[in-house]
């Protein structure tokens, strides 16, 4: 193997490595964990830059190894692989270091960090997979990990919403074995091709390709939280903030909605899936739960709640934008699977940081807030307006692509969609604002931890502000080389107009 | 003036208010307000027509200065000086930094709004300049600033969804190129053109509180007399501003519309000085002028969608229309409140009603009283911002002072209400 052969492995091996030596640390090392735990997060990031530029240059980067008698364990760094990796290294060097300030003092926090980069490892896995049964090995391996982070905390209902994800969770991956394993049946591969490897099937199979769309949406679609299987993330905030954050916006919910992607474009291609008739119910269910999400956020008092049920809403633009079908709302779809990362990690962050430094938990409970913790809020207030689609942020070039793409597919009704989307989001949004800012705060607060002049701990507070400059950059210099809407665009290209 | 200059003002009328929105910047500065007003004064008075374009500023940022746009720019300096002096520093010291970093970052909103030369700049702006006067106008309002902001954020956040709405037609119509000009041609053409001019006559309505959208500027002109001068060139005199750089004026007739939107403009102004004549209430004077401004304002921009060859005669007038109205409702509302204050009629409840005799010869005496000391008045003025610039961070400005200030504003009152009477004769 050359250079370029080993790299996309490197990318793995970088957490996977410290991730099992931290496992063996006793609690007390806790210089040569937090050393371990970082040299894994910027050597990634690192390897991962590497990659971007070469893969901007033309290199390809490709990792084969035997698996099974004719399938491989195949890693591929793509444009599409690289605009997940790049999110998930990044936002896991990000959460690293509010995880070490967050979980200060508390037990169990070698497992807790081995899981920890066993998770990121799975995500990567996912991002880089080359064909099916690789995404599909590492996509269980996430499950396998989170789940011991989502019960971190020991508590009844903690080990009550863990075992309602591992049920979720383990009946959406048997689903997905089963429609891989019968797509291997009918084709003899699982390698993922540009715009799919299924067209030359024909109409010959045409029930078993949409049953096997069908479960393999359906695996895909319990991660990625769309309706109605999405049961399972409202409970999962009981986890602590780090792990909320990992799991809304780096890993879990993300590799499934990346699955979708990389299901509709590279194993059916877009062109077979849509003479399937298969894209549309797509569309619809993507919408719907695009509403229904922001609707039950409405309702919520529980400020982790509502930012989970946002999670419901917003990750589905992601699907929505892929079975739109078209090349400009696939670039507001991909794109938004960075901008989603990035806007709900500074949400997650600064729910932890009151929960943390104040005790406040609830929405009721943030009046005035922003007096008290005015960095912390401002980040809130940016990743909160980055949701609703305001300019010039993140979330405002998403919707954009989605609805300019809507009108070129001739879908109208996606844009009305979005409006509506919007609104409920502001409606959702803006009363936190307002009471965090303009209302007046009380006399005391529910559990104040004192942190002398500073309104929280470095390690809290610098993490949210650093995402929320990213959705601010994501936003204004959304044309610059690099930026993830240039990453969506050649991954467009890719996928609809080049030979 | 040379083009860079002229270019480096553009940008920094804009950005630099924005810049000094950041607490840590303006709180080490004395008088930022008025400094955040520096570049953009300069613009208006040396700066050329020019044009910028910013290619890695979110989809392509551009901005210019035009002859149309100076007078809309000027009406905007003068009202956010006054401004700039009526937002007291307010103790304890962090509300007035909130204050000062909400007002720069509306009078940022408001500079980029003015100054855009596409949709989508212009969006981006007015949505910022919203949100930020919501800001300004809930900060630590009463019961009634508070029931105002929520009227007006509902509003806002409803106007802007159907401006992005619009702005998504308009793209699509113009294979994404949202220059003005472009837009304007694009959907004079394009099947999707009702659905979009609906969509912004609607937005821009809820935004400048058009009659029969009036409920949020009722109740935002009762609430905050701090902020009364900006209500009339930041939501009001913006909205109709956004309207005419949005509409395409002058490219086809689109008959049905123009008369719906000319007999809408003119039930607003009869609605209006019906109301003004029936119930003569000092309070809900400057509210029904409001009305008028705006409802005569819409009935002419009717007269554009409808009959091309008029606006293409008199359409340059609508800038100057802005400017003055803009100008003429803020200065009303400023010296109205201000007389209301010394003549005590707001805080007696039972005088408020009914009571235009007062406040007209209130009126009359201040005008005296100007007549009397002339031209020694601008002094006062002079004297206010020298105190201003010798004190370091915050000066308060007490009340008694800015009454003599505002004493020297009133020629300026009067020399627009004159420019207004003017400028109608002649559309006449």
């Amino acid at each position: 193997m050359n250079w370029d052969a080993w790299i996309p492995l490197l990318v793995v091996a970088s957490s996977l490595l410290p991730g099992l030596v931290i496992f063996t640390l006793a609690e007390e090392r806790i210089r040569l964990r937090t050393t371990l735990n970082m040299f894994g997060a910027i050597s990634k990031l690192l390897l991962v830059g590497v990659m971007l530029w070469g893969v901007f240059h033309g290199h390809h980067y490709e990792t084969r190894m035997p698996l099974l008698p004719d399938l491989e364990l195949v890693l591929r760094a793509g444009p599409l692989a690289l605009l997940f990796v790049s999110l998930s290294t990044l936002l896991w060097l990000v959460t690293t270091v509010y995880a070490i300030g967050y979980l200060e003092g508390s037990p169990h926090r070698s497992r807790f960090f081995g899981f920890f980069s066993l998770c990121v490892t799975a995500t990567v896995g996912v991002a880089l997979a080359g064909n099916m049964i690789t995404f599909l090995i590492f996509y269980e391996l996430l499950t396998l990990s989170t789940y011991p982070l989502l019960v971190h905390r020991g508590t009844e209902e903690a080990r009550r919403a863990g075992q309602t994800y591992l049920v979720y969770t383990i009946i959406g991956g048997a689903l997905l074995l089963l429609g891989t394993a019968w797509l291997y049946s009918l084709t003899g591969t699982l390698e993922f091709t540009p715009r799919g490897f299924l067209s030359e099937l024909g109409g010959e199979h045409r029930s078993a390709l949409i049953t096997i769309f069908i479960l393999m949406i359906a695996g895909l679609g319990v991660k990625a939280a769309l309706f109605p299987l999405h049961g399972w993330l409202p409970l999962a905030m009981v986890a602590p903030a780090p792990v909320s954050a990992l799991l809304h916006a780096v890993a879990v919910v993300k590799a499934g909605a990346f699955g979708i992607v990389r299901v509709v474009y590279d194993v059916f291609g877009i062109d077979f899936a849509s003479a399937l008739g298969v894209i549309e119910p797509l569309a619809w269910l993507a919408a719907f739960t695009i509403i229904y999400g922001s609707l039950r956020a409405l309702f919520q008092d529980d400020l982790k709640r509502r930012l989970a049920f946002s999670t419901v809403s917003q990750v589905s633009y992601i699907a929505l934008g892929v079975a739109i079908a078209g090349p400009v709302a696939t670039i507001g779809g991909v794109v938004h699977l960075v901008h989603q990362g990035l806007m709900k990690i500074t949400l997650f962050f600064c729910a932890g940081n009151l929960a943390e430094t104040l005790g406040i938990h609830k929405v009721s409970e943030m009046n005035g807030v922003g007096r008290r913790m005015p960095w912390t809020m401002a980040a809130f207030t940016i990743g909160a307006f980055g949701m609703i689609g305001a300019p010039p942020l993140a979330g405002f070039i998403s919707k954009w692509y989605l609805g300019m793409g809507a009108l070129e597919a001739g879908q109208s009704w996606v844009v009305i969609v979005l409006a509506g989307s919007s609104l409920l989001n502001a409606v959702y949004f803006l009363p936190i604002l307002y009471a965090a800012w303009f209302r007046k705060a009380p006399d005391s607060w529910p559990h104040e931890h004192d942190f002398g002049r500073k309104e929280t701990a470095l390690a809290l507070l610098l993490p949210p502000l650093i995402t929320a400059a990213l959705v601010l950059a994501a936003g204004l210099l959304a044309t610059l080389p690099f930026s993830p809407l240039e990453w969506a665009k050649l991954i467009s290209v890719r996928e609809f107009y080049q030979p | 003036m040379s083009a860079t200059i002229s270019n480096v003002l553009l940008w920094s009328a804009v950005f630099w208010p924005l810049l000094l929105a950041l607490p840590i910047i303006h709180t080490r500065l004395p008088l930022p307000r008025y400094l955040s007003l520096i570049p953009a004064l300069l613009l208006v008075l040396l700066a050329d027509d020019v044009s910028l374009m910013i290619p890695w500023l979110q989809f392509g940022m551009g901005f210019a200065i035009e002859s149309d746009v100076r007078w809309v720019l000027l009406m905007s300096i003068a009202v956010w000086f006054v401004a700039a002096t009526m937002i007291n520093d307010e103790k304890p010291i962090h509300h007035a930094h909130h204050m000062t970093t909400l007002y720069l970052l509306t009078l940022s909103g408001c500079m980029g709004a003015i100054l855009a030369s596409d949709l989508v700049t212009l969006f981006s702006f007015s949505t910022l300049m919203g949100y930020a006067f919501y800001g300004l106008l809930v900060y630590g309002a009463d019961k009634r600033g508070q029931r105002a902001g929520r009227l007006y954020i509902i509003s806002l956040v409803l106007a802007d969804l159907a401006l992005f709405e619009a702005l998504l037609l308009a793209a699509s119509a113009s294979n994404a190129d949202l220059q003005f000009d472009v837009v304007h041609q694009a959907m004079s053409e394009a099947p999707s053109a009702p659905i979009y001019l609906t969509m912004v006559i609607v937005a821009f309505m809820l935004k400048a509180g058009i009659w029969p959208f009036t409920l949020w500027l009722s109740a935002a002109f009762q609430a905050r007399p701090q902020l009364s001068a900006l209500l009339g060139s930041v939501p009001v005199a913006m909205g109709l501003y956004g309207m005419l750089r949005w509409l395409p004026l002058g490219e086809r007739g689109f008959d049905a519309l123009g008369v719906i939107l000319q007999i809408i403009g003119v039930l607003a102004v009869l609605y209006a000085s019906f109301n003004l004549f029936a119930r003569m209430s000092v309070k809900l004077f400057t509210i029904r002028a409001a009305m008028i401004a705006t409802g005569l304002f819409l009935a002419l921009m009717g007269s554009g969608l409808a009959y091309p060859s008029i606006w293409h005669e008199y359409g340059y007038l609508a800038y100057p229309y802005i400017a003055v109205s803009g100008l003429f409702l803020s200065m009303l509302i400023v010296v109205n409140g201000a007389l209301q204050e010394k003549h005590g009629i707001l805080g007696n409840e039972s005088r408020q009603e009914g009571c235009i005799r007062v406040w007209v010869e209130a009126w009359l005496n201040t005008v005296q009283q100007l007549l009397r000391t002339g031209v020694s008045n601008f002094h006062l003025l002079w004297q206010a911002i020298e105190l201003g610039m010798k004190k370091p961070r915050l000066q308060s400005v007490d009340w008694q002072r800015w009454e003599k200030i505002l004493d020297g504003w009133s020629i300026k009152i009067t020399i627009f209400v004159m420019l207004g009477l003017l400028l109608t004769w002649l559309a006449s």
